[in-house]
């Protein structure tokens, strides 16, 4: 559109020079009767002359109000245009005898209950900040933490809040222990921050990382601010001028300061380490603050909105962010909770187990805070070596060895030495290089994916999706290549085609994925609220159909494997391990099969008690003036609309499959009631699993939980689904049924990806 | 961007006789401006400045329509925009719906879904592909409304507006996608 005139505009700009030389730049020179001269502008081919009359001359043309806009005005550049003098855009607008700046005494000594009463208060920022609230309107808002870090001190020695002569060597205990805290919560937030801008996450929407300028700290050592924090807390300890009970409280801040920056700087370490114990005694030294905080004072005078004023910013003072000491408590509490849980991802078992620890991690409720999932991305990807450890290729074939190639010499490492041209093993090993380095990035993308916001995970996966597809057609090209090098006998079998059937593993493995994601993408629908109950017959059926689609896919691969596996089992000569993958292989498959057979089961039960509710005009779909079910379903099904395989069902044809005309009501009703035992059935097999067999080593908790929760809406649709029978049975063939439903959102069923309706019986039947 | 319908399910007063509905014009301006920016910038913290006005205004001044009571004292207003779109797929003539606000005292009436109508009317005209716009998850009477015209919600924006509430996208499609305009906008 306008991009190439705007760039080309950009580059004539930046091609001049403007002469800046020391010029009297007379302020208000508009007015003054001699116009400024002209800037010099050096440039060649550039000849600068005086338009100041032509510009009037036009000006002069214009009537008032009339509006001159270039084309190249955007929407975001208005957004970001201020109006001087108005209070809410004009960042040095003052209300009549405001002043522009703090007057606040540091010198003056503080009670030791407004130590106390200023940390609480801090720590309330620190976990607004965490929460996504930038620093300005939240840490940045103490003018004690103003002091330290405007000028940026180099040395210790240049934090004292007060700075008169003699303040360092009489600085009162108080003041010490105020500044030590807030030395280590602003080193503490320099190690979050670092970190998270290390990894994928979205500015504003997770997270601001925007510092306004200002340096955390960065060029005070580590050690020294753990070293004053310890010699506080001794200080402290031998003095004798305060009650014990504050001396406690005060106490025990400064140590879950030292602790809590020690345990930042030490969470980035992807090798065994203690962490998972320093979180947990990170959340045991809570209850102490927490009970002691009756004791603090608040002194609102030492926080401000008006040092935003001071920070590299456009937009006036906001107003500083509210976050109640219990909500910051119970952040925190949640964030030493989930990052204890977080380094477990480091124990590595298989890659189907490590996918269903980040699903499994990323569904806790509510979701972990963004530094903790930053943590887990760093965990997983830092430095392109997986959890510390492994190299991408391990993990890729591992998961394909797992899936569709068990012990196959397509992964065979050795074929790597082969430099022989023609020899089939050369050929293989480049082959899976070219796979490989097409695969890994996609593959890997669905773990960062799954790691970022609820929101976020399900507009990248609608993007990301079409890329599989492609991916799958690659894979394909690749896979009959290799057959000549592998020298795979087809399948012959005259009762399912007239070809010979070929395995097609690397497309196969492509296509698997990109089921499981079409699945998340309908499941994240439901969770997020995004379909009106009038659409939850169609999704419900679009779920069952792919993870049926899901389900036959299996059945093929496990086919292949059979063949191969029997093949291997002919051959005394190879055995040991390599019965272990088949096993491993077979396993998996059989498990993913299960897990899709109750998926399909329960939502196609829904997907019928949705129809029947229609047709019992419980559920209304009501004539929309500008729109048609048809158009409708259009714009919902856009991630798939060039999805090749499976097709997108066509929206007649789909009609016919949700409303089905040609059954009775109670049929459907019937089927409703068979299906929804089967995926019961289905829920209570899987969740007695073991972790090895569900491929949830390493988080079979929380697996298990989330079965628990499957069932239990499964059992609550059962429930819905003969209520709903018995009204079809005793109604006769017109008579409308006196019943109510309502329909739960999100978060307020047993599983947020089922959505159960509640049939609730009308007063008068 | 801002989007406030009623929140409020209590009585209102009632319709005034003579509510009528005008097209936005440049000449206008004068008289008019102030009041929308008022009516606009009630349930705002940031206000916009008067250049995202004008931006919308002095481009799209017939895809903006208000709704006048007694002594042409202004109820509700919506403005929008439309103009070729293209990100991920296929370019498209969309329609932006980008403030719709209807005075407290007037909620309640269909005030908001007249406006809506008439600026979709002339995107129709206009021949528009579709119209597009967020509204505050939090905010159910707009996203019924909206919903009874025709829009679905395509995606939902994790903490979209500054006071930290996420949004959910609303679509409609005007036409059916293969007779979208495509390659002719690009």
């Amino acid at each position: 559109m306008h991009g190439e005139g705007l760039s080309a505009i950009s580059q004539d700009v930046a091609n001049l020079t403007l002469d800046d030389r020391p010029r009297n730049l007379a302020p208000f020179a508009a007015y003054d009767s001699e116009p400024p001269p002209p800037p010099k502008l050096k440039s060649r081919g550039v000849i600068a002359m005086d338009i100041t009359e032509q510009f009037t001359n036009a000006a002069q043309q214009l009537n008032m109000g009339q509006l001159i806009k270039d084309p190249y005005f955007t929407l975001f550049e208005s957004v970001g245009a201020l109006e001087i003098m108005d209070r809410k855009m004009d960042s040095g607008y003052l209300e009549p005898g405001e002043s522009m700046e703090d007057e606040y005494d540091f010198s003056e000594a503080l009670l030791p209950e407004e130590i106390i009463g200023i940390i609480d208060q801090l720590l309330c920022h620190e976990m607004a900040w965490h929460m996504g609230h930038p620093l300005s309107q939240t840490i940045f808002t103490s003018l004690y933490i103003d002091r330290l870090l405007s000028p940026c001190p180099l040395t210790l020695d240049q934090t004292y809040f007060d700075r008169s002569e003699s303040c360092s060597s009489d600085e009162p205990l108080t003041l010490q222990i105020l500044r030590a805290y807030c030395l280590g919560l602003i080193r503490t937030c320099s190690y979050v921050n670092n970190r998270v801008k290390a990894e994928h996450y979205y500015e504003e929407e997770d997270f601001v990382t925007h510092t306004f300028n200002r340096t955390l700290l960065e060029n005070i050592d580590h050690e020294s601010i753990l070293k004053l924090l310890d010699e506080t807390g001794e200080l402290l300890t031998s003095s004798s001028e305060m009650s014990s009970d504050l001396k406690r409280a005060l106490g025990c801040r400064l140590r879950f300061r030292a602790q809590f920056l020690k345990i930042v700087d030490m969470a980035d370490a992807r090798t065994p380490t203690n962490i998972k114990e320093l979180w947990t005694a990170l959340l045991a030294s809570l209850p102490e603050i927490k009970m002691s905080a009756h004791l603090g004072k608040a002194v609102p005078q030492s926080f401000s909105t008006k040092i935003q004023r001071k920070l590299a910013s456009t937009v006036p003072p906001r107003p500083i962010v509210q976050v109640g000491q219990e909500a910051a408590f119970e952040h925190l509490e949640r964030l030493c909770r989930d990052a204890s849980v977080v380094v477990e991802v480091l124990k590595y078992y298989d890659s189907h187990s490590l996918m269903t620890f980040v699903i499994l991690f990323q569904t806790r409720k509510p979701q972990p805070s963004v530094y903790v999932r930053i943590l887990l991305q760093h965990y997983l990807f830092c430095d392109m070596v997986i959890l510390g450890t492994m190299s991408i290729r391990q993990v890729l074939d591992d998961d394909l060895a797992a899936t569709v190639l068990p012990a196959h010499k397509l992964l065979d490492r050795g074929n790597d030495d082969i430099e022989v041209p023609h020899d089939p093993r050369h050929n293989m090993a480049g082959r899976m290089e070219v796979f490989r380095s097409r695969a890994a990035g996609s593959y890997l993308d669905i773990l960062r994916t799954i790691c970022q916001n609820r929101c976020r995970i399900r507009r990248t996966l609608c993007h990301t999706i079409a890329d599989w597809d492609n991916l799958q057609l690659d894979a394909e090209e690749l896979d009959q290549e290799l057959r000549e090098f592998t020298g795979e006998e087809p399948i012959i079998d005259p009762e399912i085609s007239n070809d010979p059937i070929y395995s097609f593993p690397l497309s196969s493995w492509a296509y698997f994925y990109k089921l499981r994601q079409m699945e998340w993408i309908v499941q994240l629908g439901f969770e997020l609220d995004t379909y009106q109950p009038e659409e939850l017959a169609g999704m419900y059926w679009y779920l069952q159909y792919l993870s049926k689609t899901r389900s036959r896919h299996l059945e093929r691969i496990r086919g292949f494997i059979m063949k191969t596996y029997a093949a291997f089992r002919r051959n005394p000569e190879t055995a040991g391990p390599k019965q272990a993958k088949y096993a491993n292989a077979l396993s998996f498959v059989n498990f993913s099969t299960m897990e899709s057979a109750a998926t399909y089961g329960f939502a196609d039960a829904l997907s019928c008690l949705y129809t029947v509710l229609h047709r019992l005009s419980l559920v209304q779909s009501p004539s929309r003036p500008y729109s048609d079910d048809s158009m409708r379903y259009e714009v919902r099904m856009k991630p798939f609309s060039a999805i090749g395989l499976p097709e997108l069902i066509q929206f007649d044809d789909l009609s016919q499959l949700i409303t089905q005309p040609n059954d009775s009501t109670i049929d459907i009703i019937n089927f409703a009631a068979d299906s929804v035992m089967g995926a019961k059935k289905g829920f209570e097999v899987l969740s007695k699993l073991s972790a090895k067999d569900a491929y949830c080593q390493g988080s079979h908790d929380s697996w298990v939980k989330n079965i628990k929760d499957c069932l239990k809406a499964c059992i609550f649709a059962s429930i819905a689904i003969s209520t709903v029978k018995k009204f079809v049975e005793a109604a006769g063939k017109d008579s409308q049924v006196k019943a109510k439903v309502e329909i739960p959102t999100a978060g307020k069923g047993y599983h947020d990806w089922w959505i159960v309706p509640k049939i609730i019986l009308s007063k008068d039947t | 961007m801002s989007d406030q319908q009623s929140r409020d399910k209590g009585k209102a007063a009632e319709l005034p006789a003579e509510l009528r509905y005008i097209q936005y014009e440049h000449a206008l301006e004068k008289q008019y401006l102030p009041s929308i920016r008022a009516l606009i910038s009630k349930d705002l913290s940031e206000p916009y400045s008067i250049y995202v006005y004008r931006y919308f205004l002095y481009q799209w001044g017939d895809l903006c329509f208000m709704a006048l009571g007694p002594n042409s004292s202004l109820l509700g207003v919506i403005i929008c925009k439309l103009e070729p779109h293209q990100s991920h797929s296929p370019p498209t003539l969309r329609g932006y719906i980008a403030m719709l606000a209807v005075s407290e005292g007037w909620r309640n009436h269909g005030i908001a879904t007249t406006l809506v109508r008439k600026a979709i009317d002339v995107m129709v005209e206009r021949d528009a592909d579709e119209v597009v716009l967020e509204t505050e998850e939090t905010n159910v009477p707009a996203m019924k409304l909206y919903e009874r015209l025709g829009f679905i919600r395509s995606k939902k924006l994790h903490r979209y507006y500054l006071n930290g509430n996420s949004a959910y996208r609303l679509v409609l499609h005007l036409k059916k996608m293969v007779e979208m305009s495509g390659q002719d906008l690009v």
